[in-house]
């Protein structure tokens, strides 16, 4: 029996609210409810959750704010948005306020309580030390001898080639936006180049997947970044 | 009280001005007679004093005039006929040499006072068309302030009568056939017509009008008739020019004013469709949320599983529809502006089949690039939204499992990307249409589902980036979108 985890819904749109407190609930997930942002501080004073499923769009402080605050106050929680499709610069927004991921409206609840799954998962891992080897399917990134393997043979990567892969499989599980890899990899004066990403992007998967045409490893966030497949 | 169109002299011979010029001749027979008093006095001869008078005359004539240098020469050369030539104090010359030199007096006279006279005139005629050009000029200028929410006609006609002080002015504009009359004229409507349709100058000194075709370019646009009037031919013309340029000003601001009304409620459409679709959303949500949570929990047996699965794929088309609705309903709203940037086109393509993808299953996929053709310069976001919209449409009006081919060229001046289905024939008369907003083809209700406004995005996104599309069709070999987008942008160097 997997663990029941406890997670605050916080939606203003009451007929959604209720669905997804009876969907969640019967599929394992302790639910608690707020209609607002400011509602949603209240019952994290009071419980404790291992998540936050939080509506982009809300009356009162909004979700973007609330998102911000809950993230200022419990930066061990992690907040999934639910955003509109279309809306991109909501998500990169979401991103930076502190959520650790979205899932965009209608979703799939299988869609939703996976992202919410991988997302707890993640924060109760205890963070990697950064020299560590890093596994992810049959790719190994080994950091401190800069080097990558797949099923035992290793890839020649170009140096930024690297650079992007250890960020991403640092990350992976999380979209990551496309300005906060390009800075990673570039520094701070990049930011709006995309086609150098999807340039590098093409290239490393040419090298790691095994069909580049269908990437399983590097999968493309649309309008927003990109993201790698869980561990 | 009228004078004749030509005559620049035209000016009125008041009671007062009589009583001028015969003031003026006495004052000058008064100096005639006492030159001829002093000369006669101080006993000068003939010549000496011709000479006295022929100055006196001259200053007469270039101070006065014709008419008042004539008489006074009169005057003079019976002075000096009487006192100075034989015999004395009588109307009559014994010697020859007197007569020729006396005629010669009056000759000279009479010719400076005519050249005199000539010279006042042109300066009168030139006072004259200064008035009419200032008076051109303010008719300019207050054509410019016409109200342009009222009939132009009406306003011009009174304001040339006004302005130029004539007794009537008809007007008649042939775009919206309507005339307008201002004061006394007298003609009818049909004259004013014919001189239209005959495109017919006319000026008629008898009755003092003018009649004159109104002319945008080379094409007549109305005509205008001007009665009771004391200008001349080029004035008429001018007044005529200014006229044609009001209406044709008028017209292009009430053509502007349409196009701007028509911009405004597709605006308003878009708003109410954005509206709507984003209204639909919230529920939409909650029943994906439902049927796909009930699919998760799977408790179901299978006739209630296959209706909720029903239930989900079919929320999913929906909301699937109103995104696209959404998406449309922005491009429409917005007036595009392209964010170019340098785009890889095999990238775009994939990632516009990828969109496209539950639409395009069972359809195979061509794509053909030209070697060369590796990027593009254009807005990502919108092109991959105009080639999705091809990539449905061809889905959608293609027989089922039937291929589709997306081909690229570079030509020298523009990048060509076209998209080809089989079958689905468009008549020539509809090609242009089907990129209209909302149209749809007569047959396509049937066939296919549809909102009739993805084609108007195509257009409007190649558009946005100085741009054509178009379509080809043809029963046998298949119906092909085009979209051709320029190569000389800006960072195409």
């Amino acid at each position: 029996m997997e663990q029941r985890w406890n997670v605050l819904v916080v939606e203003d749109e009451a007929a959604l609210r209720q669905s997804l407190f009876e969907t969640l609930s019967a599929l394992g997930f302790v639910i608690g409810e707020a209609g607002t942002g400011e509602e949603a501080q209240v019952r994290l004073r009071m419980v404790e959750y291992d998540a936050v499923l939080l509506d982009i769009n809300m009356p009162g402080i909004g979700g973007m704010e609330a998102c911000r605050l809950i993230h200022r106050d419990y930066p061990h929680i992690p907040i999934i948005m639910l955003t509109i499709r279309d809306e991109q610069d909501d998500k990169v927004e979401a991103l930076d306020a502190g959520a650790d991921d979205f899932v965009t409206k209608p979703f799939q609840i299988r869609e939703l309580t996976a992202r919410l799954r991988a997302a707890i998962r993640r924060s109760k891992l205890s963070p990697a030390p950064p020299n560590s080897l890093t596994v992810i399917g049959s790719l190994v990134l080994d950091p401190v001898r800069y080097r990558v393997e797949k099923q035992g043979r290793e890839i020649r990567l170009s140096p930024k080639e690297f650079e992007m892969l250890r960020y991403l499989m640092q990350h992976a599980g999380r979209p990551v936006p496309h300005t906060r890899l390009l800075t990673s990899i570039w520094g701070s004066e990049y930011g709006g180049e995309r086609e150098y990403l999807r340039v590098l992007v093409s290239q490393l998967r040419k090298k790691i997947e095994d069909d580049p045409a269908n990437p399983t490893y590097i999968l493309t966030d649309s309008h927003v970044g990109y993201r790698f497949r869980e561990a | 009280m009228a004078l004749t169109l030509e005559s620049g002299c035209g000016v009125d011979m008041t009671g007062e001005r009589s009583r001028e010029v015969a003031a003026r001749m006495l004052l000058g027979v008064g100096a005639a007679l006492s030159i001829t008093g002093v000369a006669f006095y101080l006993r000068f001869n003939l010549s000496s004093a011709t000479s006295l008078h022929l100055l006196l005359v001259t200053a007469i004539a270039l101070r006065w005039g014709f008419r008042e240098a004539s008489v006074v020469s009169l005057v003079s050369v019976a002075c000096l006929d009487y006192f100075f030539t034989e015999p004395l104090f009588q109307l009559y010359m014994s010697d020859p040499h007197d007569w020729v030199a006396l005629v010669t007096f009056e000759s000279v006279a009479l010719m400076v006072s005519r050249l005199s006279n000539q010279v006042s005139r042109h300066a009168r005629e030139s006072e004259a068309h200064g008035a009419s050009l200032q008076k051109l000029y303010e008719l300019s200028q207050s054509i410019l302030l016409l109200n342009r929410q009222k009939p132009i006609e009406q306003q011009l006609a009174s304001l040339i009568s006004d302005t130029f002080h004539v007794q009537g002015v008809v007007l008649w504009n042939a775009y919206d056939l309507h005339l307008a009359i201002h004061g006394i004229c007298d003609v009818s409507e049909d004259d004013v017509r014919g001189t239209y349709f005959t495109e017919r100058n006319e000026d008629s000194s008898l009755t003092h009008s003018s009649r004159r075709v109104l002319r945008s370019g080379t094409r007549a646009i109305g005509a205008l008739v001007i009665c009771g009037h004391s200008l001349d031919a080029s004035s008429v013309n001018a007044i005529a020019s200014l006229s044609a340029v009001a209406i044709e000003r008028a017209r292009s601001f009430s053509a502007e004013s349409t196009a701007e009304a028509a911009r405004q409620s597709e605006q308003l459409r878009s708003a109410i469709l954005d509206g709507l679709a984003h209204a639909f959303k919230t529920p939409l949500t909650t029943i994906k949320s439902c049927s796909s949570g009930l699919i998760e929990m799977d408790r179901m047996d299978g006739t209630e599983k296959r209706l909720v699965v029903l239930i989900d794929q079919e929320v999913s088309r929906l909301s699937d529809l109103t995104t696209r609705l959404m998406r449309t309903a922005r491009v429409e709203n917005a007036t595009l502006s392209p964010r170019r940037e340098r785009l890889h086109l095999d990238n775009i393509l994939e990632e516009a089949i990828a969109e496209s993808a539950q639409q395009l299953s069972g359809h195979p996929i061509a794509i053909h690039l030209n070697a060369h053709l590796k990027t593009i310069w254009a807005d990502r976001q919108l092109l991959k939204m105009a080639l999705t919209q091809l990539l449905d449409n061809a889905a959608k009006y293609s027989s089922p499992g039937s291929p589709i081919t997306i081909e690229g060229l570079q030509e020298p001046a523009e990048i060509l990307i076209s998209v080809r289905n089989e079958g689905s024939f468009i008549p020539p008369e509809e090609r242009e249409k089907i990129f209209e907003r909302f149209y749809r083809s007569p047959g396509s209700n049937r066939k296919a589902p549809g909102t009739g406004i993805g084609l108007s995005v195509v257009k409007q996104v190649t558009e946005s980036h100085l741009g054509r599309a178009w379509v080809n069709s043809d029963s046998r070999a298949g119906t092909t979108f085009f979209v051709s987008l320029p190569r000389t942008a800006n960072g195409e160097q």
